[in-house]
């Protein structure tokens, strides 16, 4: 083949450009940090950045989710265990009001006066709404902002249950409704406490009634320990969610990392390498166009 | 056999290595014109008359040296396979930038890209809890971006077809223009080749423009009479002597007309004449950017539109307002058309109350589970999948046409280097040449001096023996 000047100059043009065009590829990666930054640069690993990208969408609003299943989880847990105390405050009460032998009309008013405030209390806890919505945390699906009224008619809606998504296809229900937590109407805890007040009330007492509300009230207090442990189980289960979903993220955001982030170690090697390719291709050019017979003509 | 002739035929000599070294100078002249192909002077010798006359028979021996014709020194077939490898690159090239840029348009895999807009618009149904209307807000707003990103997409895409239009526009346009240098310059060559005049530097001229014209709308070219071309394209003439036709572009001047049924008239055609012209070159790439690849990812882009509003609007409109009444369609077109697509999508109501996240009818409730389970719709409905699907198939078609490219300039660069390594000039040969004519002039020059001191013997020598 018969080579030319200015064919040799083109060659050494075109082996420059492409080593400057490799070194570009390398400073380009290594300035942004990432492999992969269009889909050309690799199909296959842009549809894995994409499903990486997804599943960290998901398990962010998972970890939202988890946040605010825990909040009310945790607000329940805490109102139930208000209402134990409160209820055996009035089996306490009641107790007291059996014993027919220490007790007089006064002492029975002062006792069912007490009931009377206990049942107001416990209605205040029944209505206690969630933090970050408002609305009533034993309402159920209630449109109204309380799920007892004042006159301790429950005013919820039990309708679909209200669930939080805690893993990829899991999902939990968060709340608990009053019908659950403290009987159905008409026959509830509330009703039982004004039973036996009004019971104490009357003259003379009617102990079989009373015997009859300490009962109730016992039902009530197993009904609101078995809620508790519901609430307990649930909240283990979220929180046993909220360790996976962080394993979870950590996985996917390293998987991402290595679909998309650059391995500085081989891209610095192979810019140090580029370089040197690239000073070759300069050295040879400068010296390979220089001679030309005319350096010898005299 | 007289020693004037020797005379005559040394100073042919002499003018034809002084004519020789004119080439020579030339060829140095032009050792970096683009185009220009290495001259060689023909040198010939001149016989004597060989043919014996009635009385004469001549013992002469031949009659010098002739340098009548300067020839091009250049591989016809080769230049034929340049215009065809030329063509090829500059229609990659137009393709792969053209790729390039759709991608740009989709501005994945990121945070900016679609999927992420949509991952979480349809996350955000989880965040509806109770009567919360600041969480049914962002939802309305997600919705919104999502729509506004599919339309920044597909605009995108509308200007980068109304670009390549003006792009073909302008390219068929200069064609034209170098398609009238060549025919004008064919007249020229036709002259001076009748003249016996030498058009070697003209003939690269017009050479360099075919190759344009190659580049440009995929030209080739074939012999014609006295040193001019003829120049087709797509098989059908478009220089033919000293003559140029002209092409022009038809068709729709958008996206969105040529996407309309039953208008796909866009094309080129010679003007006049109107007879279609399948071009190559950038004007072919382009075209097949214009007619296949823009319409292809629009038309994808809207068939995923489509399922997202499809989704949103289905499953709003089986879920229930707060008040108990059935819920309506969310996403409509934003021109008034029965289709959705990309082009058109948008949020029809940004009041929080038309978010139907309860799935309890007739009643007034604060359920959410119609919400939650909007919020999987993305997945079932699989417009995640097809949407990842429509990127990663964008990605292979553009890896694919950046390697093709690839391929095709490494092609071409070959067959520029074959090209330059028969036409180019050697600054080596043509001083070794230089050199070879510079002997050549002196020993012609010495020749004289030779016949002068033997004319001067036989002049002033003769008959002046003993003297």
């Amino acid at each position: 083949m018969r080579i030319t000047q200015r064919a040799m100059t083109a060659n050494s043009l075109t082996g420059i450009n492409s080593n400057l065009a490799a070194l570009t590829k390398y400073q380009n990666q290594l300035t942004s940090g990432k492999v992969l930054t269009k889909p050309s640069d690799s199909p296959t690993d842009t549809n894995k950045s994409m499903q990486t990208r997804s599943g960290l969408a998901a398990l962010d609003q998972q970890a939202r989710n988890i946040t605010d299943a825990t909040a009310r989880l945790d607000q329940a847990d805490s109102a139930l265990s208000t209402m134990q105390g409160l209820l055996q405050r009035a089996q306490t009460l009641t107790t007291q009001g059996l014993n027919t032998g220490a007790n007089n009309a006064t002492s029975n008013d002062a006792l069912a006066a007490e009931l009377s405030a206990l049942r107001e209390s416990m209605l205040g806890v029944a209505n206690t709404s969630v933090a970050s919505t408002g609305q009533p945390l034993f309402g159920g699906v209630t449109a109204q902002a309380v799920a007892y009224d004042s006159t301790g008619t429950y005013v919820g809606v039990d309708g679909n249950p209200i669930t939080q998504r805690i893993g990829a296809t899991e999902a939990i229900q968060v709340d608990i409704t009053g019908t659950e937590a403290f009987g159905a109407q008409p026959d509830d805890l509330f009703k039982a406490v004004q039973d036996i007040a009004a019971t104490l009330k009357a003259s003379p007492v009617d102990d079989a009634a009373l015997a009859a509300g300490l009962t109730k009230l016992q039902a009530a207090q197993d009904r609101l320990s078995t809620m508790q442990s519901t609430v307990g189980a649930r909240s283990a289960r979220v929180d046993d969610a909220s360790a996976l979903t962080t394993d979870r993220n950590l996985t996917l955001t390293a998987q991402l990392s290595s679909i998309e982030d650059v391995d500085i170690a081989r891209a610095t090697l192979g810019l140090a390498a580029q370089q040197v390719g690239y000073q070759a291709a300069l050295s040879v050019a400068s010296k390979v166009l220089q001679p030309t017979m005319l350096d010898f003509l005299r | 056999m007289s020693a004037l002739s020797s005379l005559n035929t040394a100073r042919q000599a002499m003018a034809a290595q002084q004519r020789a070294l004119d080439v020579t100078a030339q060829n140095v002249a032009n050792l970096n014109t683009e185009g220009y192909s290495r001259q060689r002077v023909d040198l010939q010798s001149v016989s004597s008359n060989a043919v014996p006359a009635f009385f004469s028979t001549s013992t002469e021996i031949g009659g010098g040296v002739s340098a009548d014709t300067v020839t091009r020194v250049r591989d016809a077939f080769m230049e034929n396979r340049a215009l065809g490898e030329h063509a090829s690159s500059a229609r990659l090239t137009v393709e792969n930038d053209a790729y390039t840029q759709i991608e740009a348009s989709f501005r994945e895999p990121g945070e900016t890209g679609l999927q992420a807009i949509t991952d979480t618009m349809w996350h955000s149904f989880e965040d509806v809890t109770g009567s919360d209307d600041a969480a049914r807000s962002t939802v309305l707003q997600n919705i919104s971006t999502v729509a506004s990103s599919l339309n920044a997409t597909s605009t995108a895409l509308d200007e980068q077809w109304t670009q390549t239009r003006e792009d073909l526009a302008a390219t068929l346009t200069q064609a034209n223009a170098t398609a009238d240098q060549i025919g004008s310059l064919n007249k020229q060559i036709q002259q001076a080749t009748q003249a016996g005049l030498s058009a070697n530097e003209l003939a690269d001229k017009r050479d360099g423009l075919v190759l344009a014209l190659a580049d440009s709308i995929g030209a080739t070219s074939s012999v014609g009479s006295d040193g001019m071309v003829n120049v087709l394209v797509g098989g059908s003439s478009l220089v033919s002597g000293a003559t140029a036709t002209k092409l022009k572009l038809v068709g729709e001047a958008s996206l969105d007309e040529f996407s309309a049924p039953g208008s796909q008239g866009l094309a080129v055609q010679t003007d006049p004449g109107g007879t279609k012209v399948a071009v190559g070159g950038a004007s072919g790439g382009r075209l097949t950017v214009l007619t296949s690849t823009i319409p292809t990812y629009q038309a994808k882009l809207d068939g995923i539109a489509t399922q997202i509003a499809d989704a949103l609007n289905g499953g709003n409109t089986s879920g229930y307002l707060s008040d108990g009444s059935p819920g309506s369609a969310l996403l409509g077109a934003s021109d008034g058309s029965a289709t959705i697509s990309a082009r058109n999508i948008s949020l029809l109501s940004s009041s929080p109350t038309v978010l139907a996240v309860s799935s309890m009818a007739g009643v007034a409730s604060t359920d959410t589970s119609n919400a939650k389970a909007m919020a999987k719709l993305g997945v079932s409905s699989g417009v995640s999948a097809d949407y990842r699907t429509l990127v990663t198939q964008l990605g292979v078609a553009s890896a694919v046409s950046a390697q093709s490219l690839q391929i095709q300039t490494t092609i071409t660069g070959n067959i520029d280097t074959a090209r330059e390594s028969v036409s180019g000039v050697s600054i080596d040969e043509e001083m070794t040449q230089m050199l070879t004519f510079q002997h050549g002039y002196q020993a012609a020059a010495r020749m004289v001096t030779a016949m002068d001191e033997v004319l001067d013997k036989l002049i002033n020598g003769t008959g002046r023996v003993g003297l």
